[in-house]
């Protein structure tokens, strides 16, 4: 060491010339130092839920869903809804923005006197201003559940413009972008700015703001304490240029690799200064001893290097360890941070070592006042001798109350709640926490729950699962507004037929697709070729374990009841299974109705009737034809100027559908050519002469009049049947009939839909293709899940990581295994103290406090190891025990006390930042400071005396020594008592 | 009548045109444009469109297309199998009827969604009717080419159009419309129209290859009439609401 230190000074000037350019170029680089907000980035981008998630986003047109909303006291007045316009138009200009919904751009299926209309709600070149007209949308809107709580707020005074971005953009300087046209329109509503990049931008805008704010104050803390310390000039200059240029290095480095600020590490700077300052110190400290021992400057310099270098380095080490641990973790931001860190660490190492010393050579030697010996105790003197005396009495005490801690220490591990959602970031009172907590409560939340569906859109069987799945979401807690393209095919289908479900045949869905087909909700729905989709909801809950808890079921759910081989098959070609398929459908309509009752609030009374019931009629053989009902019908056919038939007289109406439903009633199986011939019985001549044709198309009109009245008459007797069942009249709610009757239709099918790998007897000889069906989810809620595992992971292996490298390195320090384990017991029980702390303040596992454990390992271990040093030599003295004890407290001890209170003053100004996470961070990890230093100089010292840990010195002889003492003192006392008498 | 009248000015304007080698105005280019494109009585056209996405799939729709007159079409779908039969009728004022084989229902649907586009193609309903650009744009001479006049056309007062201007290139020997560009409110380039392969069908100009392309959306919508009749005398009945459902 002392060769190194001779050419520290022998090539001074290159080296502070060279520091100086390196520190130059470095702090240019630091301008170019970038944010990451992006909570998608913290994950490896080859994790399979990463993938995924972003091959969604490619193929739905992004995966960022950006929200203003504007709230006001009713927002169905035309000032809001052209600002809503205006803003929504804006929006849909800007070419980084894949789609935009809103109240004046949404598709709009209706149902109209003579017919329907698929068009938008609210046309944007036509905006309502009457307020008839106005109320009368109101209305509409909110009794839509496709809008209501989506882009309008149950109550109308919120209306959200919801912006899909796409993937490849600058995510915050479109979101800037946005938001600075959204409050450049006019208008007197309060607005909200919810989702990811409004996330982004206020999680980047919080970072910088941070760092700004807080450096200064570190920075003159640090200043204060130096001033304190040293009482001179250089003493403030040389630690505070070290720190200033090793932190300038390490954040210039991470600009330079391209490595971003994030959210972990941008504490970074902070904790760099509070931790790098302790090697200057020692530095100048040991210099300015030298010299007051009288020697010359440079001498003076040559001795500290050599004296103090290799503790110096040994510390620096093993707080590098510390941090470089988190290399095992999988999430990016947290290998960034630790290994950044750690070099940063050893660059304050370095800088200390070589530039100080060359800088510290050119400055003429301090004159040091010598110090007044004094023989006065100090306070502390005296409470450490006070602690020496404790220490040495209870010990089993002590030991005992840290092993408790322990204990206690080892069961909160379990009960740590964790927390990864971007939100908790902010502080409560924050504008974007504002906005997610009102999207939360009156929205059903900003979060995306996405489940990517790959199967045939088109196949009834494949719709059918999916709108059985979303009666089931609907229901989960926290889980709002599910959509996907089934929604729109039972919209179009209630339109067209008043039934809201998913039609029979392929053709059925073919034909309602066409009014879909080229409407701009489809690509965010489906993909081009029909055979990829998405199945979209919100989550209302920013909590960790909730979210946990949703995805789990859904998953389960996913696995357990949707059917991924599908087997279409008529229902007359299923004979041999027809008592087990009868029961699976009425599980299956059953289901449903459960689903949705309990979704609108109805109680079914009893569950087992309303399956009775349901079989009856799933299995019921003959029909009744329902004449009355059909009567009207036919005749209505027949009087339509546009139809197929016109009759125009009353009598012949009469009885020419008379004749057809007797004619029905008695052929059960009447055909097209049947009704024909019987048509043209009754049926005048005249009336078809001209046109051959016309008897065939009325014969096919007449059969779908018929068999849809049938269908009706059926679920309408049905309906009838199990109205009682529940707790409430179901007209009361539209949805809930609505959606009922949808249920309820499926009892009509003869097309049936049964898993391939169950029904395996029907399908011997492969006759049937199977439809293949398979659900993946992904959405925000699963990368949260997958962070916050990953960040379980990461807590458990870098702190296993750390523990094990600082033990094997204190078991080679102090020759003995054992040495280091007990040597590593503080350490554990001050990381234990930490979770302990952390269950009882209810602060949540996260991408900051994660950390929390290794850089305790880190920055404690050096606690341990002044304290081992010191006593090992005060014990080498052949001192007592006690006075060994007594004399290392009042040295090392205070000093490792000073030590953790300054680190701990550095770390508290955190606590001035606006990011939750980084605020529990810092007062968090001050505390563990103080935890270390404490336990290092109680528990550490009692473990030392009670295993008489051989490592340390004789203590155990010394204590023998002493035990034979007393036992020959007592001995000879009994003796002379005994020669006494 | 009408019809009759501006074929004749057309006729006019084409061979005082030719005589007096004078450019006429852009309002008459376009008017003539207007005309020669509606110039059939009738016509029964097969169609094919072939529809295709940013990622170069095809999809292929096959129909036949009745039309009337400017305002009175009947188009029946042949292909794909599960949309076969879904047939539409337009009326003159807005009045629309679908129908769907698979429900063998006729609805009567609102058609004041200009803006959308017609069953997936690039077309918005607005693009599908008939062409009638000196209604409701005014027009401007912007260049003259060797055979072809540019105009650049800005909606009228008080018509709104999803387009901020349009730019066409018509034929000068036959004022046929080569090429239209729509652009959006931000004056970006948004659609392009273009008809290929116009030749003479008996006494009219018809183009049997025509496309549309999205910019924004990189989806196109290609036509090709594969079968053209015209002035066949089509009856009324073909246009009613009980022949729409004639689907065998």
């Amino acid at each position: 060491m002392r060769k190194f230190a001779e050419l520290v000074l022998k090539y001074r000037i290159p080296i502070i010339i060279g520091t100086i350019i390196i520190t130059i170029f470095m702090a240019l680089q630091l301008g170019k130092l970038k944010i990451n907000s992006d909570i998608l980035e913290y994950l490896p981008q080859d994790d399979p839920n990463v993938v995924l998630f972003n091959e969604v986003g490619d193929k739905f047109g992004g995966n960022s869903l950006a929200m203003i909303a504007l709230e006001t006291d009713n927002v169905f007045n035309p000032n809001t809804l052209n600002r809503v316009n205006i803003i929504t138009q804006k929006f849909k200009e800007m070419p980084e923005i894949s789609y935009v919904t809103g109240l004046t751009d949404v598709i709009d299926i209706k149902k109209m006197q003579y017919g329907l209309e698929v068009g938008k709600l609210i046309d944007e070149q036509n905006i309502p201003s009457e307020k008839d007209e106005l109320e009368k949308i109101k209305n509409y809107t909110l009794s839509k559940e496709m809008y209501r709580g989506n882009i309008v707020s149950g109550d109308g005074t919120i209306a959200v413009i919801i912006a899909r971005l796409k993937d490849d953009v600058d995510r915050i300087a479109i979101g800037r972008e946005m938001k600075e046209f959204v409050l450049s329109t006019e208008g007197n509503e309060k607005l909200y700015f919810a989702g990811i990049p409004f996330q982004m931008i206020f999680l980047t805008d919080v970072i910088n703001s941070d760092v700004i704010k807080l450096l200064p104050v570190v920075l003159l803390l640090l200043i204060i304490t130096l001033a304190i310390s040293f009482r001179s000039k250089r003493g403030v200059i040389l630690p505070l240029s070290t720190v200033i240029i090793s932190t300038t290095w390490g954040l210039g480095l991470m600009s330079l690799l391209g490595i971003k600020l994030t959210i972990a590490s941008d504490g970074m700077p902070i904790l760099l200064l509070a931790i790098g300052s302790a090697y200057g110190i020692h530095l100048v400290n040991k210099y300015f001893e030298d010299i007051s021992k009288g020697d010359n400057k440079i001498e003076a310099i040559k001795d500290t290097i050599s004296e103090v270098g290799v503790p110096i380095f040994l510390a620096g080490l093993t707080t590098s360890i510390g941090f470089l641990a988190f290399l095992v973790s999988n999430l990016t931001i947290i290998k960034e941070f630790g290994f950044f860190t750690a070099i940063g660490v050893m660059f304050a190492y370095i800088v200390a070592i070589t530039f100080l010393p060359a800088l510290l050579s050119f400055m003429p030697a301090p004159k040091i006042k010598t110090k007044k010996e004094s023989h006065k105790l100090t306070s502390t003197d005296n409470f450490m001798i006070g602690l020496s005396r404790l220490i040495l009495k209870r010990k089993f005490v002590i030991m005992s109350i840290g092993f408790l801690i322990v204990a206690i220490g080892i069961f909160s591990l379990f009960k740590i709640n964790r927390e990864v959602n971007m939100v908790d970031y902010f502080k409560k009172d924050s504008e974007i926490r504002q906005a997610e907590d009102m999207m939360e409560s009156k929205l059903g939340g900003s979060i995306p729950i996405q489940i990517l569906v790959k199967g045939d859109l088109q196949e009834p069987a494949v719709l059918k699962e999916i709108v059985k799945l979303e009666k089931y979401l609907k229901n989960l807690p926290d889980v709002h507004s599910p959509q996907s393209i089934a929604d729109l095919i039972c919209e179009m289908n209630d339109v067209m037929n008043d039934r809201y479900c998913i039609p029979e045949t392929r053709e059925g869905v073919a034909n309602l697709w066409f009014f879909l087909e080229g409407n701009e909700i489809l690509p965010q729905l489906i993909n081009s070729q029909n055979n990829e989709g998405l199945i979209q909801a919100k989550l209302g809950t920013v909590n960790t374990k909730k979210l946990t808890l949703v995805t789990d079921e859904i998953d389960r759910f996913i696995s357990e009841n949707i059917n991924s081989d599908i087997l279409m098959i008529n229902l007359a070609e299923a004979n041999s299974n027809q008592k087990e398929i009868n029961q699976e459908r009425v599980r299956n309509i059953s289901n449903k109705i459960f689903y949705d009752a309990a979704y609108y609030g109805f109680e079914i009374k009893d569950k087992i009737d309303l399956e009775q019931i349901l079989h009856k009629y799933l299995t019921q053989k003959n029909l009744e034809i329902p004449t009355s009902n059909l009567t009207t019908k036919l005749v209505d056919y027949m009087k339509n100027e546009d139809g197929d038939l016109l009759i125009k007289s009353s009598s012949l109406q009469k009885k020419v559908v008379n004749s057809l439903i007797r004619y029905v009633e008695k052929n059960d199986n009447y055909t097209e050519k049947g009704i024909v011939s019987h048509l043209k019985k009754i049926v005048p001549g005249s009336y078809y002469e001209d046109d051959p044709e016309m008897l065939d198309y009325a014969a096919m009109s007449i059969i779908s009049i018929i068999e849809n009245e049938i269908k009706w008459d059926k679920v309408n007797n049905l309906i009838k049947e199990i109205t009682p069942l529940f707790s409430k009249d179901i007209k009361q709610n539209s949805n809930f009939h609505k959606n009922l009757i949808g249920d309820v239709w499926e009892i009509n099918d003869t097309q049936i839909f049964i898993s391939n790998a169950k029904y395996k007897n029907l399908n011997k000889d492969g006759q049937f293709s199977p439809i293949s069906l398979d659900l993946q989810q992904t959405g925000m809620p699963i990368i949260y899940k997958d962070i916050d595992n990953n960040i379980v992971s990461s807590q458990t292996y870098s702190l296993i990581f750390a523990i094990g490298l600082v033990l094997i390195l204190l078991a080679i320090q102090f020759k003995s295994f054992i040495g280091g384990l007990i040597s590593i017991l503080p350490i554990v029980l001050t990381v234990l103290f930490n979770f302990v702390i952390m269950w009882i303040f209810k602060i949540p596992l996260d991408a900051a406090t994660v950390m929390i454990g290794s850089v305790a390992v880190g920055i404690g271990i050096d606690y341990t190891i002044h304290f081992n040093n010191r006593f090992h030599f005060e014990i080498g003295k052949k001192n007592s025990v006690e006075n060994a004890l007594e004399t290392t407290l009042r040295t090392t001890g205070k000093a490792i006390i000073i030590n953790a209170f300054s680190v701990m003053l550095g770390f508290l100004t955190l606590l001035l930042g606006n990011i939750v996470p980084m605020q529990r961070f810092g007062w968090l990890i001050a505390l563990t400071m103080v935890i270390s230093a404490t336990a290092s100089i109680t528990f550490l010292p009692s473990l030392l005396l009670i295993t008489h840990a051989s490592f340390i010195g004789d203590l155990k002889h010394k204590a023998l020594r002493q035990a034979i003492n007393i036992k020959a003192n007592i001995k000879q006392k009994v003796n002379d008592f005994k020669e006494k008498k | 009548m009408k019809k009759t009248a501006i074929t004749i000015t057309m006729f006019l304007i084409v061979v005082c045109g030719s005589i007096y080698a004078q450019t006429p105005t852009a309002e008459d280019i376009l008017k003539n444009a207007d005309a020669v494109v509606n110039a059939p009585q009738d016509q029964e056209i097969s169609l094919k469109m072939t529809l295709t996405d940013k990622g170069g799939n095809e999809k292929i729709r096959e129909m036949k297309m009745y039309q009337k007159g400017d305002e009175t079409r009947l188009v029946r779908f042949l292909s794909p199998a599960d949309q076969k039969g879904v047939s539409f009728l337009s009326l003159p004022d807005d009045v629309q009827y679908i129908y769907l084989p698979a429900f063998n229902k006729v609805r009567r649907i609102a058609s004041h969604i200009k803006n959308d586009n017609f069953a997936g193609t690039d077309f918005s309903y607005d693009d599908m009717s008939a062409s009638k650009y000196a209604e409701e744009y005014d027009a401007t001479l912007l260049e003259k080419t060797d055979d072809l006049y540019i105009l650049e056309l800005i909606p009228k007062p008080g018509v709104e159009k999803s387009y901020s201007k349009l730019k066409m290139w018509a034929r000068q020997d036959n004022f046929y419309p080569v090429k239209v560009e729509f652009y959006d409110k931000n004056s970006t380039l948004w659609k392009l129209f273009e008809s290929r392969n116009i030749k003479k069908n008996g006494k009219y100009w018809i183009a049997s290859e025509a496309e549309m392309t999205d910019l924004k959306k990189e989806h196109s919508t290609k036509m090709i009439m594969e079968k053209v009749e015209l002035d066949k005398g089509l009856s009324d009945n073909i246009f009613t609401e009980r022949n729409l459902k004639r689907v065998k």
